[in-house]
């Protein structure tokens, strides 16, 4: 009954929240997406050199460093690691390229359906079928290992990025990248931004609000608890767009979208049998992060070097739609991830 | 004022095969989200009777299952719930 007013009160504002920063300056439909951020952040740094997504976002800063303040205060952080590190750097990759092929990460997927994006309700049942096919790995065994206690320096790694990457926004040197057009140009006032992170790394933290467990724990449990939080997001931002004009129903023109269902779906499985492998979707691997956990950190470099990796080649998907390399990732990500889903899954290796 | 007691789980593998085995028992359980007071990780955990703990607990481990941790709440409505940690091993 507690924990799920609070995972309500949670999933409301972000909802809120994400609406909140639109009217304020980010990109339509993009309140809140842990990928497209992250992805922002990776070109802020030039690792990419998409020159329309390069901004160091303080919604990620926030949210780690919410999540770690609120841990700390309630001695929940932990430095843990230890478990499989190149996997999960891997499935950080995996997550991101199934994430840019769809233009999302699931909180987007949910925002995207709630300003009326219907390419979103085109990728949920892909992100449902993701998460399923995840589902048969974990009935088949699958871990990637046990993590460890580690020192506390593991543990402060991530806090400690994120304050580096504020004092790089805030100080702006010349070696790093704003925008000057596109939706990497497109921002909420710092003061905001990072506010709005703190509370939802807070909120999380208390939470566990996670896009993935939501799906997962229906699938394997029938149990609603973490959806309760995911549909809370999806109402107040709806209610919220409707109230603001934000709503604008259909396929063609939604902002930082593009039309083809296939890809749209396919890419956000990736994103889903990925979430399930790593044991969270990006926003969860962020709290994790500020939790002191270096496997969720080892999960969100993968995501920048995957964001990198996709923006480099120029894989990742674009309004005008996905290029044929761009196809041929999704279905080599998917190869991929069956090899370590069996691969590490007790039944099916015939490891102990 | 409600008791509950609850059993984690070192992975969600564990916590899967426990539901398939008491399926086939006449325990009273449900899998749920490991409850926030316990635990700040995103496993899964078997809500149990307090009074079956132990059976339940036999019945698991005589399977060969990974067991981690055994637990007794104290819930009352929105309050924060009180959280023992049981000593189940003989």
């Amino acid at each position: 009954m507690r924990d799920r007013l609070f995972i309500i009160i949670a999933g409301a504002v972000v909802g809120l929240l994400a609406v909140v920063l639109v009217l304020q300056g980010n990109p339509v439909n993009m309140g809140f997406c842990i990928a497209c951020f992250i992805r922002d952040i990776a070109g802020g740094l030039g690792l990419h050199r998409a020159g329309v997504v390069q901004y160091i976002r303080p919604e990620i800063i926030g949210l780690i460093i919410g999540a770690f303040v609120t841990a700390f205060y309630v001695k929940e952080f932990k430095s843990t690691g230890g478990s499989s590190p190149v996997l999960r750097f891997a499935l950080g990759m995996l997550m991101m390229a199934g994430a840019l092929i769809f233009l999302g990460c699931p909180l987007r997927m949910v925002l995207r359906l709630a300003g009326g994006d219907w390419n979103a309700l085109v990728a949920l049942p892909g992100y449902v079928l993701g998460v399923w096919f995840g589902t048969l790995f974990l009935k088949k065994g699958f871990t990637l290992g046990r993590s460890q206690e580690l020192t506390p320096v593991s543990g402060y790694a991530g806090p400690f990025v994120a304050v580096v990457l504020l004092i790089l926004l805030v100080a702006a040197p010349a070696f790093i990248f704003f925008s000057e057009e596109g939706p990497g140009s497109m921002g909420a006032p710092l003061i905001l931004t990072l506010g709005a992170g703190l509370l939802v790394g807070i909120l999380a933290q208390r939470t566990r609000l996670c896009t993935m467990g939501a799906i997962r724990d229906i699938i394997l449990f029938k149990d609603f608890h973490l959806f309760y939080g995911f549909a809370a997001i999806f109402i107040v931002a709806l209610i919220g767009n409707l109230l603001t004009g934000y709503f604008n129903p259909g396929f063609e023109g939604q902002p930082v979208a593009h039309i083809s269902s296939l890809w749209n779906f396919s890419g956000m499985t990736v994103v889903g049998l990925a979430a399930v492998l790593a044991g969270g979707c990006p926003m969860r691997q962020l709290i994790l992060t500020g939790e002191g956990q270096s496997d969720a950190l080892i999960t969100v470099f993968g995501m920048m070097a995957g964001a990198a990796f996709m923006h480099n080649f120029g894989l990742a998907g674009s309004p005008a739609g996905v290029s044929p390399a761009g196809q041929w990732i999704v279905l080599i990500s998917l190869v991929i991830l069956a090899v370590i889903g069996f691969g590490n899954s007790k039944v099916l290796s015939g490891n102990k | 004022m409600v008791y509950s007691c609850y059993i984690t789980f070192p992975t969600t593998y564990f916590a899967i095969r426990a539901e398939s085995i008491l399926k086939n028992e006449d325990f009273v359980f449900k899998m749920v989200p490991v409850p926030r007071s316990i635990s700040s990780s995103c496993g899964t955990a078997l809500r149990c009777q307090c009074e079956e703990i132990t059976r339940i607990k036999d019945t698991l481990i005589q399977n060969d299952l990974e067991l981690e941790g055994f637990y007794r709440l104290k819930e009352e409505g929105l309050r924060t719930p009180t959280v023992e940690e049981l000593d189940l091993n003989e």
